[in-house]
C-alpha cells in the first residue's frame, strides 16, 4: 500500500508541478557514518560480525508558495557500536506536510517541538547521540493577537522506529507583552505557559496508576538594558512506573530554573541555576531513558577540548541541584594585558549537587517535599560535579594565535555513571591544555593542541580511575578545502601497567561547497559523549572510518 | 523489473522537472532575536545587497574562530559590498544563555539570531556547524560552505564580491 | 473580526484542555485484594518471566524484586526463570578470590542471549513469554506486570503435566503435553510447529550479588538460576498439528552429578574466565521448569513447574 502511494506521488507529482507557474523547490541533505571495527583486546575492543557498520539518512524537502512536506530516509546496516542496536534496518520515521494559510500554521506527520526551555517537552534529534523523539501526529500553531503565540499538538512519539503507547497532547502560549502592546520602554517582559500531558491505558493489576500524567510549567524572561532574567517553574503530578513491588513512587515532580545574565559592550556576566526533583517525563511510563521527551540541560561548560570533557556532567532529573556561572572579558587592545589585538577570557565556575538534605524524591516513597531553597545551600549534599576553569585566547600576532585553558574539576563517578556507591568515589583533576595555531603563508595553516590531565583517585573508593593523561593534537589545514590531523592519547598514569596505553588517531578531510568527506583511522577510547544534559555511552574501537555528508 | 523500470523513469522526470526551478530562497521559518522576538527569516533584508547567514554555536571552536575573523574585517566588508552577517546560533536551552553575553564580550557587530530547537536548521539542511549560506540581492541562495578552515574568510569576500558587483 | 472568533476558540480549547487531562491519583494506590481461586482440576495458562541477570550487576536485584512481587500476586501462574548470561556482569572472580567467585553462567543461557540479544540493550532486562520478538520482547521490569496481565487473560491451549521420582541425585522425570483446543499449524507457516523444552532451576543458592544501594551483598539469595536444558536450549518438536486431547509424553533420566559436571567442564574450557565453580546443586531446591513455544515466533503457549525431589 506504502508504496503505491509513494508510486503514485512521484508519477503524478511532475504533471501537478508543470500545471503550475513556479515549480516549487527540493533540497535535502544527505549524510553516512561508516565505520569498521577490528578486536583489540587490549582496549577491550570488540570487532563486529559484519565487519563493517553503517549509518545513513537523506532528508528531502519540498517548498512551494506556503507548502512544505519532507521526508527522510534512514538506514543502520548494521547501527554503528555507539548507538542503540534498536536502530536496526532501513525505513522513513520521518514524513510530514506544514502549510500556513491566514497566520494558522498546521503541521501533520512528523514534526519537532520545544516548549520553553525544554523542561516539559522537547522533541528534537540529536544525530551524534542517537537522540529522534520526533512527535507524529497534528500540531497547530496561531497568533491570535500581536504578541501572543499559541501553540498546540497532538501525537506519538518516536523511539528507534516505532511510535509510543503513550499519546501526548501538548499546549503552550508565550505572550510578548511590548510586542503585543507596542510598549517602548527599556524594560520588556515576555510571559509564557505550557501544558503537556500523557495518556496512556493502566494494565497494572495491583495498583491504581494515572492515565493521564500532566507536566506544566509557567515562565517569564525580564529584560532591562544589558540583564536578562529568564524563571521557569514546571511541575509533573504523580507518575509512577509500573510493576507490582512495593514502595510504587506517587509524589509529583518538579524543576525550577532561574537565569539572570548581563552583557555589554567587552564584558559578559551568566549565573544559571536549577533546581529539579523527580523531573523524568517519559512517551511510556514503564519505559527507560530512550523514551524521555523532555530536556532537562547540563548545568555545565560545553567543553572543545578532549581531556576537559574527558568526564561530563549528566544531569540526573531525578534530583539535583546546581548552578554555572561564566564571565566573559575581553581586555582593551593595545593595553598592557590586551597586547595589539586584545585578549579574551572566560571564566566559569559549575557546580551540581544531590538533594538528598531534607525530603525529596530519592528518599521516600508516597509523599514527599523538598525546599528548594535549602538545596541550593550545599553543605550537607553530596557533590555531583565541579568545574572551575580560566580559558584565555590571544591573537600574538598575524600568524600565531593561542588558546589557554586551566581547569580544576571534580567528577562524581558513582552517580553519573550510574555504578555503586563507593566503587570509584569523586575523581578531581587538574587540566591544562595549550593552543597554539601558526599561519605557515595565505591559506595554510598549522595547529597544535598540547592537553594534560592529572587526575586523583577518590581515597575512600575501591576501584581506580583512568589516572593521568597527555593529550597531543597536530592539525594541518589547506584552506579552503584540505584538512589533515593526527592525535594520541596517552594513559601514562594508569594505576594498571597493562592499561597504559596510546590511542592514536588520524584524520583526513575533504570540504568541497555544500560536500564534505572525512577519512579516519585508529584506536577510540570508550567513553561518554555527551550533547546538553544527554549522555551516550561510546564503546572503545579500532578500525578506520569514513564520514560523508552532503547538501543539495 | 518492468516496476522499476517505471518507477526510475518517474523518479527521473521528477527530479529534472523539478530541478529546473532551483532558484533556492529562504523557507518561511521563525527564529528568536537576542530580545525574544520571533522573527520570520524571509522578512530579513539587505536593501538589495548580500546577505550572509552563519549557523554557529557557543560550544562550536571553528564557529567562533570564523565569526571572530570575520569580526576584524566587516566594516570593510560593509564598506565595500554593503553586506550584511546574520549569524544564527543553534545553542540549546542548556547555552542559549550564553549567547548575548558572548556576543556582547567578544564586540560583534552582527546580527545575532537564536534556532534553539534547529527549526531554520534543519529545513536549510544543515547537520553540522559552522555552516554558512551566502544570499544575493533578491535572496537566493547563491554559495554554501560547510566548516571553517583559516583562510576560508577569503573565499567568502571573493563570493560576497562576485555578486555584489 | 476573524481574529476574534479563533482567538476564543482557541482559548476555550486549551482551557478544556488543561481541565480534563491530568489525573491525580490521591489513593488507594493499591487495588484491593487479589484472591485467585486456583483451580485443581483445569489446566490453567500459566506466564513465563525469564530474568537476565549478573551478580556484578547493582541494578538486578531489583528486577528479581519485581519477580518475586509478581509470583507474590499472581501465585503459581508467574514462573521464573533467572538467566546469567556472559557479560561483565556474570564474570566470576578467580577461586582464590574471596568475593564473586561462582560462575552462574551456563552455555544455555549463552544461547538463549545469542537469539534474543538482551545484553546488547542492557541488564536488568527480561521476557515474559518471549512475546514482541523481535523488535519488543525486551522488557524492564517495570513492563512485566503489564505483560503477564496481557498474557494471563488468553486461554491455555496446551497443559502441561510434571512428575518426577529424582532423589539421591538421580531419577526419571515424565512430562506430558496434552492438547486442549484443535491445533492445525500446518497451513500458516511451513517450517512452524511447537518445541517443548524442559529445564532445572536451583532456588536458595547464597552468594555475592552487587546492589546499588546496599553495595556488596555476601549472602544474597539467587532464586530460579537456570542450571540445564534436558532437551537442548531450543528443546523438541512435539508436532504442528493436534486435536483436542491429544497427548504427547516423554521420559528423561537426570544425574545430577553428570550434569554438574558438564556445567563445569564448560565454565573451565569455553567460558571467560570461567573456573568452574558451578557445582554442589541441592536437589532439595531445584525445580523442573517445562515450556511449549511456536517455532515461528518463539512465543511460549504454556509453562509448568514442580520441585525435583520429594515426590
Amino acid at each position: 500500500m506504502k508504496k503505491l502511494l509513494l508510486l503514485s506521488f512521484i508519477f503524478v507529482s511532475p504533471y501537478i508541478l508543470l500545471s503550475q507557474d513556479n515549480l516549487g523547490q527540493i533540497h535535502g541533505n544527505f549524510e553516512t557514518n561508516l565505520q569498521s571495527y577490528t578486536d583489540d583486546p587490549s582496549i577491550d575492543a570488540v570487532a563486529a560480525d559484519e565487519i563493517i557498520l553503517n549509518n545513513a539518512y537523506l532528508n528531502i524537502l519540498y517548498t512551494k508558495g506556503n507548502f512544505t512536506g519532507g521526508l527522510r530516509y534512514e538506514s543502520y546496516l548494521n547501527a554503528l557500536q555507539d548507538y542503540d542496536s534498536r536502530y536496526q534496518g532501513n525505513g522513513m520515521p520521518y514524513r510530514f506536510a506544514r502549510y500556513t494559510s491566514d497566520g494558522l500554521d498546521v503541521t501533520v506527520g512528523n514534526y519537532y517541538e520545544q516548549f520553553g526551555s525544554g523542561l516539559v517537552l522537547r522533541s528534537y534529534e540529536d544525530k551524534g547521540l542517537g537522540i529522534d523523539n520526533s512527535l507524529d501526529g497534528v500540531r497547530l500553531k496561531y497568533s491570535p493577537i500581536n504578541g501572543l503565540y499559541v501553540t498546540g499538538l497532538i501525537g506519538k512519539s518516536r523511539t528507534y522506529f516505532e511510535y509510543s503507547e503513550g499519546i501526548i497532547r501538548g499546549a503552550d502560549a508565550e505572550f510578548n507583552i511590548n510586542e503585543s502592546l507596542k510598549l517602548e520602554g527599556k524594560t520588556s517582559y515576555i510571559l509564557g505557559g505550557s501544558f503537556v500531558s500523557r495518556f496512556q491505558k493502566d494494565n497494572n493489576p495491583a495498583f491504581n496508576l494515572p492515565e493521564n500524567v500532566a507536566v506544566m510549567s509557567a515562565r517569564l524572561n525580564i529584560m532591562h538594558g544589558g540583564f536578562n532574567y529568564y524563571g521557569e517553574y514546571a511541575h509533573k503530578i504523580n507518575d509512577p512506573v509500573g510493576g507490582v513491588s512495593l514502595d510504587k513512587n506517587y509524589a509529583s515532580g518538579k524543576a525550577i530554573v532561574n537565569n539572570l545574565t548581563y552583557s555589554q559592550k567587552g564584558l559578559g556576566i551568566t549565573i544559571e541555576s536549577h533546581f529539579v526533583d523527580h523531573m523524568e517525563f517519559r512517551s511510556e511510563r514503564a519505559k527507560q531513558k530512550e523514551f524521555i521527551i523532555n530536556y532537562i540541560p547540563t548545568l555545565s561548560k560545553n567543553h572543545a577540548y578532549t581531556l576537559l570533557a574527558l568526564y561530563p556532567c549528566a544531569t540526573q532529573p531525578e534530583g539535583e541541584a546546581g548552578v554555572n556561572t561564566n564571565i566573559f572579558y575581553k581586555i582593551p587592545k593595545n593595553t598592557l594585558l590586551g597586547g595589539k589585538y586584545g585578549t579574551k577570557l572566560n571564566l566559569n565556575f559549575a557546580r551540581t549537587n544531590s538533594i538528598e538534605g531534607g525530603t525529596s524524591y530519592l528518599n521516600d516513597s508516597s509523599s514527599h517535599t523538598s525546599r528548594p531553597l535549602k538545596a541550593i545551600f550545599i553543605k550537607n549534599e553530596i557533590l555531583y560535579f565541579s568545574d572551575f576553569n580560566l580559558e584565555i585566547n590571544k591573537k600574538i600576532n598575524k600568524k600565531v594565535n593561542l588558546n589557554l585553558v586551566i581547569a580544576k574539576q571534580k567528577y562524581n563517578k558513582d552517580v553519573l555513571e550510574g555504578k555503586t556507591i563507593g566503587e570509584y568515589g569523586i575523581i578531581s583533576s587538574t587540566i591544562a591544555v595549550a593552543d597554539v595555531s601558526y599561519k605557515i603563508k595565505k591559506g595554510h595553516t598549522i595547529r597544535l593542541e598540547l592537553q594534560e590531565l592529572l587526575s586523583e583517585d577518590d581515597a575512600t573508593a575501591t576501584n581506580h580511575a583512568d589516572g593521568d593523561w597527555h593529550m597531543m593534537l597536530a592539525e594541518y589545514t589547506i584552506s579552503p578545502n584540505w584538512f589533515f590531523a593526527i592525535q594520541d592519547m596517552y594513559n601514562y598514569g594508569n594505576y594498571y601497567e597493562d592499561k597504559q596505553l596510546h590511542y592514536v588517531n588520524t584524520s583526513i578531510g575533504y570540504l568541497k561547497g555544500a560536500n564534505r568527506f572525512e577519512i579516519g583511522y585508529g584506536k577510540k577510547r570508550a567513553g561518554i559523549f555527551c550533547v546538553g544534559g544527554v549522555c551516550k555511552e561510546v564503546p572503545s574501537s579500532n578500525g578506520f572510518s569514513l564520514n560523508i555528508s552532503s547538501s543539495f | 523489473m518492468t516496476k522499476k523500470l517505471i518507477l526510475s523513469v518517474c523518479a527521473i522526470t521528477f527530479f529534472t522537472v523539478s530541478s529546473f526551478a532551483q532558484n533556492r530562497t529562504l523557507p518561511s521559518v521563525k527564529i528568536k532575536n537576542l530580545k525574544g522576538s520571533l522573527v520570520d527569516i524571509q522578512t530579513i533584508e539587505n536593501d538589495g545587497n548580500p546577505i550572509v547567514i552563519s549557523f554557529w554555536a557557543t560550544w562550536c571552536k571553528p564557529c567562533k574562530k570564523e565569526l571572530n575573523t570575520i569580526a576584524e574585517v566587516y566594516e570593510e566588508w560593509q564598506d565595500d559590498t554593503g553586506v550584511k552577517l546574520i549569524a544564527i546560533s543553534i545553542d540549546d536551552s542548556r547555552s542559549s544563555s550564553k549567547v548575548k553575553p558572548y556576543v556582547n564580550s567578544s564586540g560583534w557587530e552582527y546580527e545575532v539570531y537564536l534556532d534553539p530547537n534547529r527549526d531554520l536548521a534543519r529545513s536549510l539542511g544543515v547537520s553540522t556547524v559552522p555552516h554558512t549560506f551566502l544570499l544575493d540581492g533578491d535572496g537566493n541562495i547563491v554559495w554554501e560552505h560547510r566548516g571553517y578552515i583559516e583562510g576560508d574568510e577569503d573565499e567568502l569576500l571573493e563570493q560576497i564580491e562576485h555578486i555584489s558587483n | 473580526m476573524k481574529h476574534l472568533k479563533y482567538t476564543i476558540i482557541f482559548f476555550i480549547g486549551v482551557l478544556l484542555f488543561n481541565i480534563t487531562s491530568c489525573d491525580t491519583v490521591e489513593g488507594p494506590y493499591l487495588i484491593g485484594d487479589n484472591t485467585n481461586p486456583v483451580d485443581t482440576n483445569t489446566f490453567v495458562k500459566k506466564v513465563l518471566i525469564e530474568d537476565f541477570t549478573g551478580h556484578r550487576c547493582p541494578n538486578c536485584p531489583s528486577a528479581a524484586e519485581e519477580l518475586a512481587a509478581l509470583q507474590n500476586f499472581y501465585g503459581d501462574k508467574v514462573i521464573g526463570i533467572a538467566i546469567h548470561p556472559s557479560s561483565t556482569f556474570s564474570t566470576p572472580s578467580p577461586l582464590t578470590s574471596s568475593s564473586y567467585s561462582y560462575d552462574f553462567r551456563t552455555e544455555f543461557g549463552d544461547d538463549i542471549d545469542d537469539i534474543f540479544e538482551l545484553t546488547t540493550v542492557g541488564l536488568p532486562r527480561g521476557m515474559v513469554n518471549r512475546t514482541g520478538f523481535d523488535t519488543d520482547h525486551q522488557l524492564g521490569k517495570d513492563e512485566w506486570s503489564s505483560a503477564v496481565q496481557t498474557e494471563l487473560a488468553k486461554s491455555p491451549i496446551f497443559g502441561i503435566t510434571l512428575s518426577s521420582d529424582v532423589s539421591n541425585g538421580n531419577g526419571i522425570i515424565s512430562v506430558t503435553a496434552e492438547a486442549l483446543t484443535n491445533i492445525n499449524l500446518d497451513k500458516i507457516h511451513e517450517l512452524e510447529d511447537y518445541k517443548i523444552v524442559v529445564c532445572l532451576t536451583e532456588n536458595n543458592i547464597v552468594q555475592w550479588q552487587k546492589d546499588n544501594t546496599l553495595g556488596d551483598i555476601d549472602n544474597y539469595e539467587h532464586n530460579h538460576v537456570l542450571r540445564v536444558m534436558l532437551n537442548t536450549t531450543f528443546g523438541e518438536s512435539i508436532g504442528n498439528s493436534f486435536v483436542d486431547g491429544d497427548v504427547w509424553e516423554k521420559d528423561y533420566s537426570v544425574d545430577i552429578t553428570t550434569l554438574e559436571n558438564a556445567n563445569a567442564n564448560y565454565s573451565l574450557n569455553t567460558l571467560f574466565m570461567g573456573n568452574g565453580n558451578c557445582k554442589e546443586w541441592n536437589e532439595d531446591n531445584m525445580e523442573i521448569v517445562a515450556y511449549i513455544y511456536n517455532t515461528n515466533n518463539y512465543e511460549i503457549v504454556q509453562v509448568e513447574e514442580i520441585h525435583l525431589t520429594n515426590h
